[in-house]
């Protein structure tokens, strides 16, 4: 009976992929089919779509008269800044692994962990790699433009940003992993050498997703000049996609993992975290890894990629080259201050966790001061401008309309502190974004830290019971949502501020360059993110590979002083961690608010390519058209505003449904005698495997509903609705987005804090109260909170880069008013529809029994003949 | 196979002869053979040459024989009823504490220096035969002599208990890593205890409580005793729990049952 069930569910599995398989093909020749008479009309406003014929050179700027030598050499300056941060990043990569080892036994747990991480992103890759070459594809043959080099430009930075992105994800986990054994080591001589070692393995990963963004950005740049957005969009939805996937895949592996462990070990059995005879210890600890190393630092770099991106495109419509170059300067300047303050954190032999913390922000405060003063010196030295730049036409026509602030003759004081031509508000535009990163950082922390009030009132919440401490949960993640975007709307309105008197396209570009001083220290940023899981391993390899006897014997108070050495680590790590999800997700905001804007500017003009060509008011009246007065905007406004909630339910449901495997093999390992009297290791190489192939399996759904639902919104209800949907999207994905991830950490932290002993401690009725709200936030804050976060900038960069054909091809207003117009666009809407269909559907089936049924009978099978072995 | 003789203590009692070494007894006793049950065990080693009136002993390698496997019996329960009393104190061995995870650590009987008593008030658990938690102004020796006084109405023949821990901060309330169910009764028995009137030297804070973090609260150790004499269990200072028995600590302060 059961091969039946098992043969069934094979030739479902099997039909499944046929199926969508089949789907991909039809999505693909419907997607790019078009047919040939359409391509030579005029365009609604009377452009011939073949009359901007371009010319391209590669590295055109060099020759090109309106860069000076000085732009040339700083531009120079910024690939060899690159270029230094991943050298530095080498030689950090050098300290960390010279460092001393451990024991045997620690060596092989680390080791376990180590493999666990590698199998996963090697499984993740072969997944999700095919996809990858198959958009490149869909990117090269869905380029509507003329020029071949921007086609290959395209899907080749596509390619390069995918690449990239995973490379950080990878080598970043990959030094985690190899980092973690050594702080744990260092912890048994001293505090600051462990810690100095977790932050710089956590530094190693900073300065990659520094130099590689950077590096990637100023090479597009160089080589495809005033063209650069060509192959800028490929690079930031490369790096995007991939950062949604290592995001979603690590996320639910992460969290399936601990929830897994935590349900069977601490909730069933009754034994601690860690033990090493739970057989998902082993995956917890590789969760540690995937979901908050490799998954966040994927989610950075795609930030980093996205703000530069975005910053580029509005750059060069309002700036001109200028407006592209500084951002790359400031970028720069941002990798040299990570460089000298991420050096600067340190920490002494008897630190504690305070001062440990200390430490740490004192490094992001020198690192903030150095792009502070970086940006102004920049400012003054380089955003100088004259009248010729722009040209008097222009100038006169836009004085004309009421935008005199372009006039670089005519800026308030505090633009050029009295310095005709001097034009200083990007740099004030990235102060605002610094100070952006800093409050978010300072909100996260108050919301989801003891030392304050709202962690405070959730620990006492939890005397009263479950219920309470949940809905105080969840009363202070509403509130902390709030201020969250109180703060971002200031932000965005300074900024505004700054660039009072001009035309929409510098706003915006003011707000990119807001999210590039948030980014700034993304080396930083990263170190911080990046140090909790690895202060997170050590702690648990030193619980399972310390041998107290022979340390005491050794050295009288040597184990306990390195388990608090780790314990302390541990809860720094936990601190930083909860800090930089608020940047994250800030950023996101921030990067969706200029694309946004580089989104209206595609509309009005019909392409990418011609953003250059648009006029003020050819802005201003599609951006008049986005009114929720409009019933289509307002549909695709709260379409837009559900998906987010949609997304967040099939990951938590991906949760449920892997923690639920991973249960019931621990369940089956703990009936072994041996392995429960610790005399015999678990087997848990299939834990692990089960973590990736459900890992694998669940990122599938949620990353189609990502990619499609825009693609869908836009030829069923046309681009207007498209907009709203992105407005709709933003909006709520911010603010769910901010409240799991705060809500899940506070929950997280008064847990901790009565664990430190109040309101009874560990065991309490108390304790148990915090214990369920830790566990319900755990998936809100480490799996779909995050995971927002990318899912908003997928949405965007999808919606940009597929506008161009939703103009074309859309049902409601399509540009050439042909049947053949409609035909195309229904069947891309079906083909859509469908793929969300089955999403969703995959997201609900219920088909566990059956496969819980047929691993559990493999594993018995299995446990049975090593117990015949053994007797 | 060897025979030995348990008495489980906590929380219930009884008597029971096992072919299993005390450590694996206790993992039986805490997780069982499906590793399905869990909860804290406490059991005594009996004396092996134990003889009794009172029990069935004569018959016991008749009774409790290995399985036709081979495996050895694991429990052949012998009384579970009276059992404390009708036992010598002298053939009461070590005290073994299995965490519910089934982690085993002994305390072996030591001498119990009256002169280091502390001041009262006390916050006593008792565990065997009858269960309530007292807060009393009675040293453990005197407790003991108090408790099984025969002239009292009420009195028990011998009593087990443990000496829990019983800080109360600047401001009156109970400190606050403690984890028992009402820390407010607890400071209002306390103050009875002190304040009231006459002879009061004990107040029943709650007649069978649910201990949470259990091995957590001992303070001292625990006491077992009668008119005729009492043995002590001392509990192991902090660092040497942390240290020589951190395994059993981190799973005794981890456990989440009671």
């Amino acid at each position: 009976m059961t091969r039946i069930k098992n043969l069934f569910l094979r030739s479902t599995s099997k039909a499944r992929r046929n199926y969508l398989f089949v789907l991909m093909i039809l999505f693909a020749l419907g997607y790019v089919w078009r047919p040939g008479f359409t391509q030579t009309q005029s365009t609604a406003s009377g452009i011939s779509a073949t009359a901007e014929t371009k010319s391209f050179v590669p590295f055109a700027l060099f020759s090109d008269p309106k860069y000076t030598q000085l732009e040339l050499v700083c531009l120079l300056a910024v690939l060899v800044i690159a270029i230094s941060g991943l050298i530095y990043a080498l030689l950090l990569v050098k300290q960390v692994m010279g460092a001393n080892t451990g024991t045997k036994k620690m060596q092989e747990i680390a080791s376990a962990v180590r493999e666990g991480s590698n199998a996963y992103l090697s499984a993740q890759f072969k997944k999700i790699g095919p996809l990858i070459v198959i958009i490149t594809i869909l990117l090269f043959i869905t380029y509507t433009g003329e020029v071949s080099a921007f086609r290959w430009g395209r899907s080749g930075a596509f390619l390069i940003g995918a690449l990239f992105s995973w490379a950080v994800g990878f080598v970043g986990m990959r030094l985690a992993t190899t980092g973690n054994l050594r702080v744990a080591a260092a912890a048994t001589k001293s505090y600051g050498e462990a810690m100095q070692l977790g932050y710089r393995t956590g530094t190693i990963t900073g300065m990659l997703t520094d130099g590689l963004g950077l590096l990637g950005g100023t090479m597009i740049f160089l080589i495809f000049g005033d063209f650069a957005y060509e192959a800028l969009l490929g690079f930031g939805f490369g790096g995007t996609l991939l950062a949604l996937f290592m995001r979603v895949g690590g996320g639910i592996y992460t969290k399936a993992a601990d929830v897994g462990a935590d349900l069977v070990g601490k909730i069933e059995k009754d034994i601690p975290e860690d033990d090493p005879r739970n057989a998902a210890t082993i995956a917890d600890n590789v969760g540690d890894n995937v979901g908050d190393c490799a998954g966040m630092a994927a989610d950075i770099f795609e930030s980093y990629e996205v703000t530069i991106v975005a910053a580029m495109i509005l750059g060069m419509a309002s700036f001109g080259h200028k407006g592209v170059i500084f951002p790359l300067l400031v970028r720069g300047i941002g990798v040299l201050g990570s460089i000298i303050s991420t050096y600067t954190v340190k920490a002494g032999p008897n630190d504690t966790s305070d001062t440990a913390l200390k430490s740490v922000h004192r490094g992001f405060w020198i690192g903030s001061a150095i792009s502070i003063i970086g940006f102004f010196a920049l400012g003054f030295g380089y955003l100088h401008f004259s009248v010729d730049y722009f040209g008097l036409a222009k100038l006169n026509e836009l004085a004309k309309n009421g935008y005199w602030a372009v006039n670089p003759m005519n800026l308030p004081w505090l633009a050029n502190f009295g310095i005709i031509g001097l034009d200083l508000r990007p740099a004030w535009t990235c102060l605002i974004g610094v100070f952006l990163a800093i409050a978010l950082n300072k909100v996260t922390s108050y919301y989801t830290h003891t030392s304050h009030n709202p962690v405070k009132s959730l620990a006492k919440s939890c005397q009263t019971g479950h219920a309470t401490n949940i809905i105080q949960g969840f009363a202070v993640g509403y509130e902390s949502t709030v201020v969250s975007i109180l703060v971002i709307a200031a932000a965005i309105f300074l900024s505004v501020l700054c660039y009072a008197g001009t035309p929409p396209l510098f706003v915006a570009y003011g707000i990119a360059m807001t999210g590039i001083g948030m980014l700034t220290l993304t080396g930083n940023t990263i170190s911080m993110d990046v140090f909790g899981p690895v202060a997170d391993n050590a702690n648990g390899i030193g619980e399972m590979g310390y041998e107290p006897v022979e340390m005491e014997k050794e050295k009288p108070g040597s184990y306990k002083r390195a388990r608090q050495i780790l314990a302390d680590l541990d809860a720094v790590g936990n601190t930083t961690k909860a800090e930089t999800k608020g940047i994250a997700i800030g950023s996101a905001v921030i990067a969706a608010v200029s694309l946004f804007s580089s989104f209206i500017a595609v509309i009005s003009v019909g392409s990418e390519e011609k953003i250059n060509l648009m006029t003020v008011g050819q802005y201003l009246t599609e951006a008049g058209k986005l009114t929720v007065a409009n019933p289509i905007v307002f549909i695709g406004f709260l379409l837009g505003g559900a998906v987010p909630f949609l997304f967040s339910s099939m990951l938590i449901r991906a949760v449920g449904r892997a923690a639920f495997y991973i249960v019931h093999e621990c369940r089956i390992q703990f009936r072994d005698p041996h392995i429960w009297d610790g005399t015999k290791k678990p087997d848990y190489g299939r834990v692990v495997n089960i973590c990736t192939q459900t890992a694998q399996k669940e990122l599938i759904g949620p990353g189609f509903l990502a990619i499609v639902t825009p693609i869908l919104v836009g030829f069923l209800l046309g681009p207007y609705a498209l907009g709203g949907f992105l407005a709709g999207m933003i909006l709520v994905g911010q603010l769910l987005a901010v409240f799991m991830s705060n809500a899940g950490g506070a929950w997280d932290n008064a847990k901790k804090m009565i664990e430190d002993g109040i309101y009874g401690g560990k065991g309490s009725d108390a304790h148990k109260a915090a214990v369920t709200g830790d566990t319900v936030g755990d998936p809100l804050k480490d799996t779909a909170g995050p995971a927002v976060n990318p899912l908003i900038k997928v949405m965007n960069m999808v919606s940009l880069l597929t506008l161009g054909l939703v103009l074309q091809y859309n049902l409601m207003a399509p540009k050439f008013d042909l049947p053949s117009s409609r035909i195309i666009g229904t069947i891309i809407a079906i083909i859509c529809a469908f793929a969300i269909g089955w999403a969703v559907w995959q997201s609900k089936r219920e088909n566990e029994e059956m496969s819980v049924s047929a691993m559990m009978n493999e594993s018995e099978e299995k446990q049975s003949e090593e117990l015949e072995e053994v007797k | 196979m060897k025979i030995h003789y348990y008495m489980l203590c906590y929380r219930f009692e009884a008597l029971v002869a096992s072919h299993l070494e005390p450590e694996a007894f206790g993992l039986y006793m805490s997780v069982g053979t499906q590793k399905n049950t869990r909860g804290n065990v406490l059991f005594f080693e009996i004396d092996p040459d134990l003889q009794s009136d009172y029990f069935r002993l004569d018959d016991i390698q008749e009774r409790c024989v290995p399985h036709k496997d081979g495996s050895p019996k694991r429990s052949k329960y012998i009384s579970i009823y009276r059992v404390l009393e009708h036992l010598d104190l002298s053939s009461f061995g070590k005290l073994y504490l299995t965490t519910a995870d089934g982690r085993v650590m002994h305390l072996e009987a030591a001498d119990y220096d009256i002169t280091a008593e502390e001041p009262a008030p006390h916050l006593y658990q008792e565990l065997c035969p009858v269960s309530p938690m007292v807060v009393s102004r009675l040293a453990p020796g005197a407790f003991v002599k108090f408790m099984t006084d025969p002239s009292h109405p009420v009195s028990i023949p011998r009593l087990f208990f443990a000496d829990m821990l019983l800080e109360i901060d600047k401001t009156g309330h109970l400190a606050g890593n403690l984890p028992y169910s009402d820390p407010i009764h607890i400071v209002d028995c306390v103050r009875e205890v002190k304040t009231a009137p006459g002879n009061k030297q004990t107040k029943t804070v709650s007649r069978n409580p649910q201990i949470h973090g259990f091995f957590r609260t001992i303070r001292r150790g625990f006491f077992l005793g009668d008119q005729t004499g009492m043995k002590f269990y001392s509990f192991p200072d902090r660092r040497s729990l942390e240290v020589d028995y951190s395994k059993w600590w981190r799973s005794a302060t981890e456990s989440m049952v009671s």
